[in-house]
């Protein structure tokens, strides 16, 4: 058992009025729970931060860590993550450059030409500025974090007679180290590094600012740019980060009117909590 | 529909709640996995459930020999996309458009990639038509072609269809796994199934209670499961191990080394953006829009990931009496196993004891020794959420 006074435990509570207006049922209520809990202690909003559904442990390259990152997030779940790998920054990027409209001149500042020779250089792998070996280096200097979730939830039945269900959950939560990994495309900007040179820089963050803000549709016609940007686009949002964890032990005990129920979940290794995910224009302010 | 059949419904629908609370999984990409062989052994048979294009239930019979598969719907959406060509370099040159091409046909480029037509046009340009300098682009941007890329990749694979993960990283990634359990009273859990993606869609009855098939059973089912189950869950390693259609080289992956990337997300993108297009479509097809991703078309929805197991324990505490005959019955399926294990039948590292009280109730435990991983289900995802 944890002990509070040794372990500066905060206890978060849970809005659980607010939580009851939202969701349906008690279950759903202390999944939002730990995943607002979870923001709130890694300090980043809820909106940017997704969960990893289930249990995900690291990969063995740098490889698997960009295909990561350069999965484009769906914006459907508010929750979770879903790792899907179908639709590429690289991709949208691709054909940012690609529709570009060409002008009669270059522009020197942000050289269109350049970002092509790039893009077509790097062969087909697209590498992030920090590797495999940077997150496990980073992980293992990373700070611990401690909390306990101690809170109840209310769910009142369609029958106004009926007695409301309860549900009284404890989480205490550890890990011994927490850490946000950020990472951006590589590009020619970027810092040379000894990992990263067998590969191609290949992205340039210019390309994409000047291409969604697109000022009198003068990078791209306006068609093109709905089919990437629009509503129903294809780069929807961009991980930046991802938050993962060692030494991971969680206790959870929940009780309802009926029954209690407890469960502790340890990891053996470093897994993956979560990402944080950007829109597009959050992702050019944050990636400068 | 026999009343068991109802039942094993609503157990199926429970299972599924429990297991996505137990696991921590989203009820709106998780589907259960039931299949002849749940035991993935090789990098060939986990990419053939990631290549399985998934139908709208909650649960899943996978069929290893079933028609719909990613690889050969991307390649029919790949040959109905128009190959773009680049007219944008014309209408930017104007009336120099001649002239270049004149001056192109006698002077070759140093190589023949995006530097060497760039540095050959500036070259041109700077010394005939300097205010044209900035069409470079559409010239060299044939070589970043999306269409002709994806076209190209997937030629190149020649058949041999990877995804970017291989079974020794599945491996890996359940040795690392968290340790999991989780529980299921039947009278008490929800078989709610509405908010889930499929919205209470089920396709196969789970054979949870069905002692192995067959109607010889169908009064043992109802019997228990009307009376009540409870299901424990323990799991040493769980894992949700994502992986996608191989896109970018990995050399230093001593499999996948032997195989090149197939997938480009440029095109599928493009095509799902696009519906009805025909500069992006073309018309003269019979893969349009509508057959591929409209409603009934063949490419709805993507597996992303799978939920894996090793080292599991489920009992199974049954409330109900039995008589002898029926206990002789009972023990006789539990030999053969039973749900949710399949590949577990006799074989796979796993062991069914099945034992009654004096009240005929009988507890019955499933044992599946470590190293022998299996699949739980796998998430999905609509393209309608993928692009």
């Amino acid at each position: 058992m944890l002990k509070k006074s040794l372990l500066s435990l905060l206890v978060m509570l849970c809005l659980v009025q607010e939580v009851q207006a939202q969701l349906s049922n008690l279950e759903q209520s202390a999944v939002e729970c730990w995943h607002a809990t979870l923001a709130r202690q890694l300090h980043v909003p809820d909106s940017q931060f997704l969960l990893y559904q289930g249990t995900a442990t690291l990969g063995s390259s740098s490889i698997w860590l960009w295909n990561i990152f350069n999965a484009v997030i769906m914006d459907e779940d508010d929750i979770y993550y879903n790792p899907v790998q179908l639709n590429s920054l690289s991709g949208n990027y691709n054909w940012l450059i690609y529709d570009a409209l060409a002008t009669d001149t270059l522009t020197p500042s942000c050289d269109l030409e350049k970002a092509i020779e790039n893009f077509q250089d790097a062969k087909g792998t697209f590498a992030w500025n920090k590797t495999l070996d940077d997150l496990q280096a980073g992980l293992s200097s990373s700070p611990p974090m401690q909390f306990m979730i101690d809170t109840t939830f209310i769910e009142n039945g369609n029958n106004s007679k009926a007695p409301p269900i309860m549900m009284h959950m404890i989480v205490q939560a550890s890990f011994t180290h927490v850490l946000k990994f950020v990472s951006y495309p590589y590009s020619p900007s970027d810092a040379p590094a000894w990992q990263l040179q067998q590969y191609s820089p290949w992205y340039m963050q210019c390309i994409l600012k000047k291409a969604y803000y697109n000022v009198d549709n003068s990078f791209l016609s306006p068609i093109d740019w709905n089919s990437i940007f629009g509503p129903d686009g294809s780069l929807h949002e961009i991980c930046y980060a991802l938050v993962v964890v060692d030494g991971e032990n969680i206790k959870v005990t929940a009780s309802d009117n009926n029954n209690t129920y407890s469960t502790t979940i340890t990891s053996p290794q470093p897994i993956i909590l979560g990402v944080l995910v950007a829109t597009v224009p959050d992702y050019i302010l944050q990636n400068k | 529909m026999p009343a068991s059949n109802d039942a094993m419904q609503t157990l199926t629908a429970q299972w599924y709640n429990a297991m996505v609370t137990g696991l921590g999984l989203s009820n709106q990409a998780f589907q259960l996995y039931q299949g002849p062989n749940s035991m993935v052994t090789t990098s060939q048979q986990m990419w053939n459930i990631f290549n399985a294009v998934p139908p709208t239930a909650v649960n899943n019979y996978y069929d290893p020999t079933q028609a719909n598969n990613f690889a050969p719907d991307y390649n029919n959406i790949l040959v109905a996309l128009v190959a773009t060509s680049d007219t944008n370099f014309q209408t930017c040159m104007g009336d120099y458009y001649a002239q270049w091409q004149t001056y192109f046909q006698t002077h070759q480029p140093k190589t023949w990639d995006s530097k060497g037509i760039s540095d050959l046009f500036t070259q041109w340009s700077m010394m005939f038509a300097p205010s044209k300098s900035g069409c470079v682009t559409a010239l060299t941007k044939a070589f970043i072609n999306p269409i002709n890329t994806a076209q190209n990749m997937f030629a190149a694979a020649a058949g041999s269809y990877a995804w970017n993960q291989t079974i020794d990283a599945l491996q890996g990634a359940l040795a690392g796994g968290a340790t999991k359990n989780f529980s299921m009273d039947s009278l008490t859990q929800s078989s709610d199934l509405s908010h889930t993606w499929a919205n209470g869609g089920t396709s196969v009855f789970f054979d949870l209670f069905s002692f192995g098939g067959g109607g010889s059973y169908d009064s043992l089912s109802q019997k228990a499961t009307s009376a009540g189950l409870n299901i424990k869950a323990n799991f040493k390693k769980v894992t949700t191990f994502a992986a996608g259609p191989y896109a970018q080289a990995d050399p230093n992956n001593p499999v996948l080394a032997n195989y090149n990337p197939w997938y480009y997300s440029a095109a599928l993108a493009t095509a799902y953006t696009h519906p009805n297009d025909n500069t992006v479509w073309n018309n003269q097809s019979a893969t349009t829009w509508n057959s591929a991703f409209g409603p009934g078309g063949f490419l709805q929805r993507m597996a992303t990931a799978i939920v894996v197991a090793d080292g599991i324990d489920i009992t199974i505490t049954s409330t109900a009496s039995y008589s002898s005959s029926e206990q002789t019955q009972i023990t006789a399926a539990a030999k053969v196993g039973f749900w949710p294990f399949f590949s577990a039948s006799g074989g796979g590292g796993s062991t069914t004891v099945v034992t009654f009280n004096d009240n005929g109730q009988f507890t019955s435990t499933t044992t599946i020794a470590p190293g022998n991983p299996q699949t739980l289900g796998i998430l999905q995802s609509p393209m309608s959420s993928i692009f």
